[in-house]
């Protein structure tokens, strides 16, 4: 079995943290398409091994993000239902051509449509707290100002790859007026804010969000002052099997990102790079569909394609371990 | 400005923020001026307590918001306000003050240890605490529990932007406690997993609110979450007398290099300060010398103090900074 060119710049992408969620979603859905229309397989049947072995490699590297895995639930559904319907190897390379293609536009028009329901709650004058760095909110926010809202942003750095300050040079180059400061500020900086805004990796059948290490801190304390926290996700960030307790193994903290210099023989680097902000903290989750309760999601994931293969592979993963290990 | 050495010397210190912690500075304070009190050359009462008032005026201007140095004035200043009361002779103040000075140096190295006796029983076997930042009196509960023999891990974060969790980190390397550190946003992450917070303070208000190191609060507000109790180790030093007139602390601006490099817009405004304010109904004790106490009882814990009627006076124009 050969792993595809396609496959591999992903999984090297993925080894080197350059993929974030929503972008995971659309590089993994090309990706497995050059994998279809590429395969010299004449039957299904060898089609979908070569397909089973390149998502394989993916898994091996891949962070649990939500939209890459139901990236290939879309895929993989399909091809457990061309095999079913013993369709011909061309008619599935056609219809995942197609849905390659569409990916593509829903995922913008996604997009486009969730930034105008999130500029609608953003008031007049007011402060948007965000965590981190969202493409989500980063549209969001400009749709805003799009539309004549005036507001101020306040950001932590988001420690250990400091993202928050991309947040902070966007927009302030932009001409939006952004305040950071360092991430255990979040106590002083929430209370000051009308409505903090986040992007999530995922977000799980209970109405919780799995985000960036330091969004659950952030919560609570919007919490305590009655600030409004959402979450704005497309529904490629719903995990459909978190319906049937499947977990999202978060990547750990390497040990390079706090201890660098004069390591300490005896120390352990402990924490991962996502924590899990419980659905009572948040106000509502911001979707193409609306804005809806958290608990709300669920219902949807019923509707979403989940493959058995996919369910399968996601069961026998482990946590990832320290660096490694 | 007075003419003693010491006390020259010590304003300078203070001016320059050459003193590593509070409770260093307030010894030194003492110090300074039982030594300008052992030289004088005043022939009665009225002519030293104009010499000690300047002096201590002197300390006031360039005095930061720190507790500890403030009290230990309160206690000095206080026995003199008492001698000038009595009318004694300036052989007897001289005296009164250089016990008072003895007095409050045996009473700092006693506080510490009591603290960490105290403490020590709030640690147990196998347990996993978590500490924010780097505390010596939470080092010093740290240290006593594993001297009685206890099995514990510690868990610290780096606490940004002077990293003095990593402090913690050789600290308790070299008492051989199982340590293990990770970035502050992973607190919601971390305190769920262990047993009982502890952190050290820089102020205790009259209310109980207490004055910590950016992110105790978030960390509190996790605690509490998940009905971990928390704890903040202070000796009744750190506890405020000028919180209890309503004045405000003083709270040092996070720099923007510590948080932007040049290569930034200067639309970009780095905000934020180095501590916060966790209030009282996220603390379950305070840890003093007097006992382990709710954090209410500040307010008793002031009341006890008898603080000098000069410093009290002074608080206002002091915290406004026209001294």
């Amino acid at each position: 079995m050969t792993i595809h060119p396609a496959i591999q710049r992903t999984t090297s992408k993925f080894e080197a943290y350059e993929l974030h969620a929503a972008r995971a979603g659309r590089e993994v859905m090309q990706a497995l398409a050059s994998v279809v229309a590429d395969s010299s397989a004449s039957t299904l049947d060898s089609l979908a091994a070569d397909l089973e072995s390149n998502a394989d490699a993916l898994l091996q590297v891949m962070p649990m993000y939500a939209p890459p895995i139901n990236a290939m639930h879309q895929v993989f559904s399909r091809l457990e239902q061309a095999q079913k319907s013993h369709r011909s190897p061309e008619v599935f390379r056609g219809e995942i051509a197609q849905a390659a293609n569409s990916y593509r536009d829903w995922s913008e028009r996604a997009r486009a449509t969730i930034a105008g329901y999130g500029s609608n709650v953003i008031p007049n004058g007011g402060v948007v707290y965000t965590f981190t760095l969202s493409e989500t909110v980063l549209g969001t926010l400009r749709e805003a100002r799009k539309r004549g809202v005036r507001f101020r942003v306040m950001v932590t750095e988001s420690r250990p790859n400091r993202d928050g300050r991309m947040t902070a040079s966007s927009l302030a180059e932009e001409g939006i007026d952004v305040d950071i400061s360092i991430d255990g500020c979040a106590g002083e900086m929430v209370p000051q804010a009308d409505v903090m805004l986040v992007g999530a990796e995922a977000v799980l059948s209970d109405g919780s969000a799995i985000c960036k290490v330091g969004t659950y801190p952030s919560a609570l304390a919007a919490r305590e002052y009655g600030v409004p926290v959402y979450v704005l996700v497309d529904s490629m960030k719903l995990h459909p099997t978190s319906l049937f307790g499947q977990q999202l193994w978060l990547d750990p903290l390497r040990r390079a990102e706090v201890l660098d210099e004069k390591p300490v023989q005896g120390a352990v680097v402990c924490g991962h790079l996502f924590d899990r902000t419980p659905g009572d903290l948040i106000s509502a989750v911001i979707t193409e569909r609306g804005l809806m309760h958290p608990s709300q999601v669920s219902q949807w994931m019923l509707e979403m394609p989940i493959s058995d293969s996919i369910v399968t592979r996601l069961g026998q993963q482990t946590p990832r371990g320290p660096e490694g290990a | 400005m007075s003419s003693h050495p010491d006390v020259r010397a010590i304003v300078e210190r203070v001016r320059k923020d050459e003193i590593g912690g509070a409770a260093d500075t307030a010894k030194e304070v003492v110090d300074a001026l039982s030594k300008m009190v052992r030289d004088s050359k005043a022939k009665n009462t009225k002519a030293l307590v104009a010499e000690i008032d300047g002096a201590v005026l002197d300390i006031m201007r360039v005095m930061p918001s720190l507790a500890p140095p403030i009290n230990a004035l309160h206690r000095f200043v206080g026995t003199m306000e008492r001698g000038e009361a009595d009318g004694v002779s300036v052989e007897q103040m001289k005296e009164a003050l250089q016990q008072s000075r003895d007095q409050f140096f045996e009473w700092a190295e006693n506080a510490l240890g009591k603290v960490a006796q105290y403490g020590a029983e709030k640690v147990s076997e196998g347990d996993r605490v978590f500490m924010y930042s780097m505390s010596s009196t939470v080092w010093r509960i740290f240290r006593a529990a594993k001297e009685q023999g206890k099995q514990f891990e510690v868990v610290v974060t780096e606490s940004r932007p002077g990293n003095e969790g990593l402090w913690t980190v050789k600290e308790m390397d070299k008492l051989g406690i199982p340590v293990s550190v990770s970035i502050d946003a992973a607190i919601g992450e971390l305190i769920p997993e262990c047993s009982a917070v502890f952190v050290g303070a820089d102020v205790i208000s009259s209310t109980g609110h207490a004055l910590c190191k950016a992110g105790t609060y978030p960390s509190a507000l996790v605690a509490k979450a998940y009905g971990i109790p928390f704890y903040i180790a202070a000796d009744t030093l750190k506890f405020d007398t000028a919180t209890l007139f309503g004045l405000p602390y003083r709270n040092e601006a996070i720099h923007r290099h510590d948080v932007l490099d040049d290569s930034y817009p200067d639309r970009a405004k780095v905000v934020g300060h180095l501590f916060d304010e966790t209030p009282p109904e996220l603390v379950t004790a305070i840890v003093t010398e007097i006992g382990i106490l709710h954090p209410a009882a500040a307010f008793a814990v002031l009341q006890r103090m008898n603080p000098s009627r000069k410093i009290g006076e002074m608080l206002p124009a002091w915290s406004r900074g026209e001294l």
